[in-house]
């Protein structure tokens, strides 16, 4: 086992689902999640959960990968951002081919495994944004 | 007739297929099997989970668009229930990982079943009682399975990959409301996994009548004997679907017109999604179906037991089924695959430990 169990385990939140804060003081949003608000330095913010549609701003495909992610080659991780609230964050692109990938492409999040430890170790689990499927 | 059956419904339904597609024609080639085998079995294509999804993965979809439906705060789901056979850890449950993403955590009951392909139809019984005794507000009941299939296997046409959930809640305010339900289970070995085994072994001249046929048409049988409900009085029937034969054989045994298993029959586009294979045929129910009709449905698990139940569709279900893709949507999104990517996917190749 070579993963951090308490790492994951405090993170499991803001992995599993889009946390932010909200700053009662500037209403601008934080993204990763601050006791201060980073605009203002108001110390009144209040959970904030990201949702939606987001959008591909760039991306790049990982052919060497860090341990425990051999399987998931190429490995394509993007800068997606959320139009509503201005939140941008970085995460795996999945159910997609390379010559798909577009600026602009619409995303919606997911939750997927991200890595293993090994065959008996943890399984990481996260959200990752696909393609908005057609309805 | 006073049942807690009549106090309880389906608040949101919600699906998940993922896009991969393998054809059946190709499982053949690979493996030299004549063309006829898939085709009597009714199969044309099967759905395979992607090399990062998992049965965690997909039920937490599934059960996305049944909250998006039903439209509660995941604050008052009480209780978690995931019937899979093929948990990504065989100690440490997917339900709660599944209710810590979808923010129902902490106050919650949480656990997975297991009782073959009807562990997720176990846990709508449970639910029905949790429900109608006031334990909980709403329950989630997931289905979820990427079924295994040793490579060569006839099992292989048809084993695939597939969620469905279910928020279960007040009759009030559901979108189909339970009628009544018979559960049939005896202890027949027709299909098992063995501890530590990858694969499932089953026993060929079990797999239809002593299993599949005789405890669907047992709880079909018991429903209709303490309901007095009749064949002619439902407008659909869903059966598990290991392949678009059965369920059609099962009907005629019932004496249920084929006309009104078709439209819950998804087997043979997307295979057997073992405990999401009746559930997602019933999904399918709930996104077409009038308001009034009435649904039977009777999911099936070897080793062996079936349940049957009668669901009255109410108005609700026009709003709700434009809030989440629907059955049809996830057959439409598809890519088609060869053997060696549904090879990789489904880890049949054997690697060295990483």
């Amino acid at each position: 086992m070579k993963y951090s169990i308490p790492r994951y385990w405090r993170s499991r939140r803001n992995l599993y689902r889009l946390e932010a804060v909200k700053c009662r003081s500037c209403s601008k949003i934080n993204y990763p999640p601050s006791t201060t608000c980073r605009y203002c330095g108001s110390r009144d913010v209040e959970l904030f959960e990201v949702n939606g549609l987001a959008k591909l701003i760039t991306w790049t495909a990982v052919y060497s990968e860090p341990e425990g992610f051999e399987v998931f080659k190429p490995i394509v991780v993007g800068v997606v951002e959320f139009p509503e609230c201005g939140v941008r964050v970085l995460a795996r692109i999945t159910d997609v081919d390379l010559n798909e990938l577009r600026e602009g492409l619409v995303l919606e999040p997911i939750l997927r495994k991200i890595s293993e430890d090994g065959e008996a170790g943890i399984i990481r689990y996260s959200l990752a944004f696909r393609p908005k499927m057609k309805e | 007739m006073s049942s807690p059956e009549l106090s309880v419904g389906v608040i949101g339904w919600g699906s998940y297929i993922p896009m991969y597609r393998l054809l059946v024609s190709e499982i053949a080639r690979i493996w030299g099997f004549p063309p006829e085998t898939p085709k009597n079995l009714g199969m044309e294509e099967k759905a395979v989970a992607g090399i990062d999804e998992d049965s965690v993965t997909m039920g937490y979809e599934a059960a996305l668009n049944a909250l998006r439906r039903a439209e509660v705060s995941p604050r008052d789901i009480g209780a978690v229930w995931v019937g899979s056979e093929s948990k990504p850890y065989a100690v440490k449950p997917s339900a709660s990982i599944i209710a810590e993403a979808l923010g129902i955590t902490p106050s919650t009951m949480a656990a997975d079943l297991e009782f073959a392909c009807r562990a997720a139809s176990e846990a709508l019984r449970i639910s029905i009682g949790a429900v109608a005794s006031g334990l909980v507000k709403y329950a989630l009941v997931i289905g979820s399975d990427t079924a295994q299939a040793e490579p060569g296997d006839v099992l292989e046409f048809t084993a695939s990959s597939g969620a469905a959930a279910f928020v279960i809640g007040s009759a009030d305010n559901a979108a189909a409301v339970f009628e009544a339900s018979y559960t049939y289970v005896t202890d027949t070995p027709d299909f098992w996994r063995r501890d530590g085994a990858l694969y499932p072994l089953h026993t060929e001249a079990f797999t239809g009548e002593p299993a599949y046929f005789s405890h669907i048409v047992g709880a079909v049988k018991g429903l209709f004997e303490k309901t007095g409900l009749r064949p002619s009085d439902f407008d659909y029937a869903v059966f598990h679907q290991p392949n678009a034969v059965f369920p059609l054989r099962v009907a005629a045994k019932i004496g249920v017109e084929r006309e009104k298993v078709l439209p819950g029959l998804v087997v043979s586009k997307i295979g057997n999604t073992y405990n999401a294979s009746a559930l997602t045929g019933f999904s399918r129910i709930l996104d077409i179906a009038r308001p009034g009709q009435r649904v039977l449905l009777a999911p099936f698990g070897s080793g062996a037991g079936s349940d049957a139940y009668s669901i009255i569709v109410t108005d609700k279900v026009l709003e709700r089924r434009k809030k989440a893709p629907t059955v049809d949507d996830y057959i439409a999104r598809r890519k088609v695959i060869d053997y060696a990517s549904y090879a990789k996917y489904r880890s049949l190749i054997a690697k060295l430990p990483r």
